[in-house]
């Protein structure tokens, strides 16, 4: 039995929290950040975000509550070397998406690096830029104020994601530089499949999650089957 | 025969036009490629044993029994808890809180522990949870009409009319099986590395496969604890026309939608299948002897298949027709000594039959060449992960021609009309169920799920009329994010060709019944049942062996 399912089996359900599979809670931040006003399309990223962030051990659900409830985030207005800041921060969703979209065009990575001014919720936008790494198959590393971190052609982070510090809140400038680095030489941490939720967490995202929901109606019910005979 | 080594030539292939139609989808019928045989064969192959180490059960039917499937590297146990259900509260609707009998595929053998904690939650189904330790969650209830009767007879020593077992065709029926991540089951993550898991749905058909063992196990112990030494046990040919029974709803539609990768990999390979069976110059005596021997067991199903329901008494109607025809024609007008004979049959009914005999054909056709086609199962599973991306160089020319190329279906339609958006897929309130309404007499309409793909692709269509060619996606998706997951979905079309089903699903003409029996059919279901345009009922495993006759028993 692996340590991850062991300890699975002894604490799997408690009074503060609730482990789920990771396609479970990306599932459920979908819906929630559908639930929140996001369009679909936005949605499905942001669970996809979620859970690329609990695989490796970090709260995704939290941080994409987090974004959920941020508000005057801007989109970047993508340009060669630097993304300019402008007088709210940038979106790390937007960014995010944008950095994977631009990579290969001159507004994106170009040869060297990519500065993307006054950004917050740094966690989110490392989600985007690990699927960048994958996307342009080359290993890239992100700089924010003293600390730096890898991540793989895999889309998997260097082990440095452990040691980081990385608050949701707290706006940054960031660079984003094709790694020179031997990928050899860049240990990557490990995924796991089970993902720690706080029960806290949990019911803000459900009720995100609720706004999707249509109330049945007796014709509803009736159109899904309800009238099956149950005893033959 | 051996495995294909050249490319197969195009003219032996179906378009994705023709196959990806509901009218076609809905006369899907499992084939040697469908999830079920694929484990079956497995199992058979890497010589698994089986065992039932626990049967705690009392003499009211109540109690817990453990299944055991020992493989050569790894082993997985069905945990099985069986209930006094009160008459009044059995349902098969997924709201339902009560169920006979409550399933969970263990990973490995249970401890005590393990089986405590599981007997906790497994029985409370979605109100309960799972761990990484499971592989599936389900449900079943019993065939009041059989599962009595069947007790009945065995506990006054005779066996039951074999009349009456094929006329139901199950003892016990499931409900929902939930595999994948649901509930806190393990996630297909945590299960790379182990080949008998990366076909679809393997642990879920094990789950069920294990599950029939339990619904006869069970009959023969209610029969024993009320017949004492009167009782017998089922005769083996008989149990043999027992699977297990499967009640359904619109759970299972947007499945087809929101996998379009996946999807394609199952559909590619059945039609890669049929295209590599067509492309044979000559056939062997024993290819000949074998595809009459599915066709006499095509023949036999199509008499033991019932249905009331109006779409499938004609259904019905056209596959006995159509094997009629077929019949006649293999025996008259075939001529097997002619260049690409399967290819000649195969057109032949294009042409000659109704569209439920020809996916019927199609099934009996790739039925005697195992050899040729049963490599294509390790191919129906795919990372949707790798696929889970934009091409943002890509230019808005080349999108707006992959969109006329390959969504010309859905470009034609006038989506303002009312017919064209009569209905809206939503998800319930109650139980969290996927459900179909109608827009314009139903409330939630703005709580729309986003499966409208013809629609969605026809606005993108309208709102690319103002960029211009040389443009990169990038740039549309910066300023329209909202377009993200549709210009995702036409890019994968230009390499998945069979990702999407070509029709309009919000229509009022759409029937739900379509994808249910497209769905069913890979998983290897038979007796497709409908009881409205959105619920059916199907068996699994009717007629495959038992784990105790699988070592003696050609399942290939």
């Amino acid at each position: 039995m692996s340590p991850e399912n062991q300890q699975v089996s002894e604490d799997f359900c408690t009074s503060s929290h609730l482990w789920f599979s990771q396609s479970e809670l990306q599932q459920l931040v979908v819906k929630a950040a559908r639930g929140a006003g996001y369009s679909w399309s936005d949605a499905e990223e942001i669970g996809w975000a979620a859970a690329w962030l609990s695989k490796f051990g970090l709260p995704g659900g939290d941080f994409m509550l987090s974004l959920m409830q941020s508000n005057d985030l801007q989109a970047p207005r993508p340009a060669a070397l630097r993304w300019k800041g402008n007088s709210h921060p940038h979106c790390p969703l937007r960014c995010g998406l944008a950095l994977m979209d631009f990579a290969q065009l001159p507004e994106g990575l170009g040869a060297s690096c990519l500065v993307i001014e006054s950004m917050t919720g740094l966690p989110c936008f490392l989600a985007f830029a690990a699927r960048t790494a994958r996307q342009i198959q080359h290993p890239l590393q992100i700089q924010w104020e003293e600390q730096s971190l890898f991540v793989h052609e895999d889309a998997w982070p260097s082990v440095e994601i452990d040691q980081v510090s990385m608050e949701f809140g707290k706006t940054v400038d960031v660079r984003i530089t094709r790694s020179n680095s031997d990928m050899v030489s860049i240990e990557t941490k490990n995924p796991q499949y089970c993902v720690r939720v706080s029960k806290q967490f949990l019911e803000q995202l459900e009720a995100f999650a609720h706004q999707t929901l249509v109330p049945a109606t007796d014709l509803s019910r009736l159109r899904a089957g309800s009238h099956d005979d149950p005893t033959s | 025969m051996k495995p294909i080594e050249q490319p197969v030539p195009a003219r032996f292939y179906r378009s994705p036009g023709q196959v990806m139609r509901l009218t076609r989808m809905g006369c899907s019928h499992p084939t040697r490629l469908s999830f079920l045989r694929q484990l079956l064969r497995r199992l058979k192959k890497e010589n698994w044993s089986f065992d039932r180490p626990v049967w705690q059960i009392n003499h009211e039917g109540v109690g817990h029994a453990v299944y055991w499937a020992q493989g050569p590297e790894r082993c997985y146990s069905l945990v099985a808890f069986a209930h006094n259900l009160p008459e009044e509260m059995r349902s098969d609707r997924v709201i339902a809180t009560a169920w006979d009998a409550t399933f969970t595929l263990f990973d490995g053998t249970p401890s005590t522990a393990d089986i405590e904690r599981l007997e906790r939650n497994v029985p409370l189904q979605e109100a309960g949870r799972i761990s990484a330790k499971e592989l599936s969650l389900s449900r079943a209830n019993r065939s009041v009409r059989l599962f009595e009767y069947v007790v009945k007879e065995l506990a006054q020593g005779r066996q039951p009319e074999r009349g009456r077992l094929e006329q139901t065709g199950y003892l016990m029926r499931t409900t929902a099986v939930y595999g994948t991540g649901k509930f806190g089951a393990a996630d297909r993550g945590n299960l790379v590395g182990r080949p008998e898991m990366q076909a679809p749905f393997q642990a879920e058909m094990l789950s069920v496969w294990l599950t029939r063992a339990f619904t006869v196990d069970l009959v023969e112990h209610l029969a024993a604890e009320q017949g004492g030494m009167q009782a017998v046990k089922l005769d083996p040919a008989l149990r043999r026309l027992l699977g297990v029974g499967n009640s359904t709803g619109l759970g299972m539609a947007p499945f087809l939608v929101r996998h379009p990768a996946l999807i394609h990999h199952w559909f590619a390979a059945r039609e890669e299948a049929l295209a590599r069976v067509r492309s044979q110059p000559k056939l062997t005596s024993e290819t000949i002897d074998q595809f009459f021997e599915a066709f006499r067991a095509a023949q036999e199903n199509v008499v033991q298949w019932h249905s009331e329901h109006p779409l499938q008494v004609a259904k019905l109607k056209e596959l006995r027709e159509g094997l009629r025809k077929l019949q006649i024609f293999v025996h008259e007008g075939w001529d097997v000594a002619q260049v690409y004979p399967w290819d000649a049959l195969w057109q032949w009914g294009e042409l000659e039959l109704p569209m439920e005999a020809q996916e019927a054909l199609l099934a009996l056709l790739l039925e005697p060449h195992w050899e040729l086609v049963d490599d294509l199962g390790d191919q129906m599973a795919t990372d949707e992960e790798v696929t889970f991306k934009v091409d943002g160089c890509q230019s808005i020319g080349e999108l707006r021609k992959h969109l006329h190329s390959h969504f010309a279906w859905a470009l034609g339609m006038d989506y303002q009309q009312p017919e064209q958006c009569a209905r809206f897929w939503y998800v319930s309130e109650e139980k969290l169920e996927p459900r179909l309404g109608e827009r314009y007499c139903e409330p939630g309409a703005e709580l729309e799920q986003p499966l409208d793909i013809g629609r969605q692709v026809a606005e993108l269509c309208d709102v690319l009329k103002k960029w211009s060619d040389r443009t990169p996606v990038a740039h549309l998706l910066l300023v329209r994010p909202e377009f993200r997951s549709i210009v995702r979905r036409v890019q994968l079309s230009a390499h998945y060709p069979f990702a999407e089903i070509q029709e309009n699903l919000i229509s009022a003409e759409m029937l739900p019944i379509d994808l249910l029996r497209s769905k069913l059919a890979f998983f290897g279901a038979t007796r497709f049942d409908p009881r409205s345009d959105r619920w059916v009922r199907i068996s699994l495993f009717q007629g495959e062996p038992y784990p105790d006759e699988l070592n003696n028993t050609d399942v290939s």
